[in-house]
């Protein structure tokens, strides 16, 4: 069906992106990220009946992400082949104004979000990173609001404890 | 717990995260090559008509079959490319005052909760609501390949506007939906989304609670676009004369 995915084309060339740092906040490896990128599309196509229009995008494929990757965890969990390191799916070249330190700094980020679980994570990310509000990301999540807001509390918490704490021990600041 | 209570956070911690907010897109090649394996993907996938309930846990009603309906799709893609191409005049919006689009605050639900609620937190999560069907399309006929797309900036404008009314409306602030569709409606006429705005409008003025602005809507929408793929939607919201009861608001 040329037209069915020339459509649905112009929605993942535009929130590709979108989803692959998702993925990364969430804790993917790097060389796990296109292969969950191409399912979490693919689950999205497969979805798209459950999906409100009026309500925003973003949340909504960040929800399919965090499922995708909460499945890929328990996988994981299983696997024993080892795999040799692939090549990180390359970001926009730094701009003039890129800094080193700036790189580093979110680094620093994604090392203090492997700190808390998944679950604490993906309300943290939506939320503190995302901007979505607290009852709009309860429902991306599926989870009440207000285990939303008692998991958000404990995750700022718990990163804010890890980042000082990889800076103390020679962390970029 | 309630949104009072969540302090600000520290300094370093908002500086670190404003920086993995800036993580740069993915590189032109990385992202062409990952397209390119993504519509390989869906051109073998075969859609099942029911969800695989593999991956989203909460149960849904059976698919439509909308994931066939190009219109669907385009619908589909519009608020994906609404959401990328408002993405940031969006967030300008909601972090700039002086952005000529209203500004969007986000909403905090201010119940606290109670030691009930948070021995529940580890409790299965609420069943969804069912699933509002959406079969829209912006136009009768069937869009041809490729029309809606980025690369059409009336349309990406429109989108925009679309976008940050649904996120408004979503957020519960009802009168900035309606004035970014009061906006939508002065520079885009004849818009290719006129249906679109209608029916987000007739859901802002229900969440208002303007009752005669939310009858008088749908009769004209239902005069101007009779065949329309989002009659279901608005006959379900503000039932024709003969059988009228307003719908509540949505939650």
């Amino acid at each position: 069906m040329p037209g069915k995915s020339s459509s649905f084309r112009a929605l993942y060339e535009q929130e590709l992106s979108y989803v692959c740092k998702s993925l990364k906040r969430l804790g993917v490896p790097a060389k796990d990220t296109e292969d969950l990128a191409q399912e979490v599309f693919v689950t999205a196509f497969q979805r798209f009946g459950t999906y409100d229009a009026a309500r925003p995008l973003r949340p909504w494929l960040f929800g399919i992400a965090f499922r995708v990757a909460s499945s890929f965890r328990n996988r994981a969990h299983h696997r024993t082949e080892l795999v040799g390191e692939l090549p990180e799916l390359e970001d926009q070249a730094a701009s003039p104004d890129e800094t080193v330190a700036a790189s580093q700094g979110r680094k620093l980020v994604l090392r203090a979000l492997g700190a808390l679980n998944l679950d604490r994570r993906a309300i943290f990310v939506l939320h503190e990173i995302d901007g979505v509000s607290v009852p709009e990301a309860a429902q991306a999540l599926s989870i009440p609001v207000n285990t939303a807001y008692t998991r958000l509390r404990a995750a700022r918490h718990d990163f804010t404890e890890q980042l000082r704490q990889l800076r103390r021990e020679g962390g970029p600041a | 717990m309630s949104p009072v209570e969540l302090e600000p956070l520290p300094v370093e911690v908002a500086e670190a995260l404003e920086l993995e907010r800036r993580r740069p897109d993915l590189s032109p090649d990385s992202h062409r090559l990952l397209c390119e394996r993504i519509n390989l993907a869906l051109a073998a996938t075969e859609i099942p008509m029911e969800p695989t309930g593999e991956v989203l846990p909460s149960p849904s009603p059976s698919l439509r079959p909308l994931v066939t309906s190009k219109m669907g799709l385009a619908l589909f893609a519009a608020g994906a490319i609404a959401g990328g191409v408002a993405g940031a005049g969006l967030h300008a919006a909601l972090s700039s005052p002086q952005e000529p689009l209203p500004a969007v605050a986000p909403v905090e639900v201010s119940s606290p909760a109670t030691p009930q609620e948070v021995r529940q937190e580890d409790a299965p999560a609420q069943p969804k609501p069912p699933s509002r069907k959406v079969p829209t399309a912006s136009q009768a006929a069937p869009q041809p390949p490729g029309a809606a797309t980025v690369a059409d900036p009336t349309l990406g404008k429109e989108l925009a506007l679309l976008e940050l009314a649904r996120t408004a409306l979503a957020r519960g602030q009802a009168g900035e939906a309606l004035l970014a569709l009061e906006r939508h409606e002065r520079e885009f006429p004849g818009g290719r989304l006129a249906e679109e705005r209608e029916s987000v409008a007739i859901q802002a003025l229900l969440a208002l609670g303007r009752e005669a602005d939310a009858r008088r809507r749908p009769d004209n929408f239902r005069r101007r676009y009779p065949e329309s793929m989002l009659r279901p939607l608005i006959d379900t919201l503000v039932p024709p004369s003969a059988e009228r009861q307003i719908a509540p608001p949505r939650p």
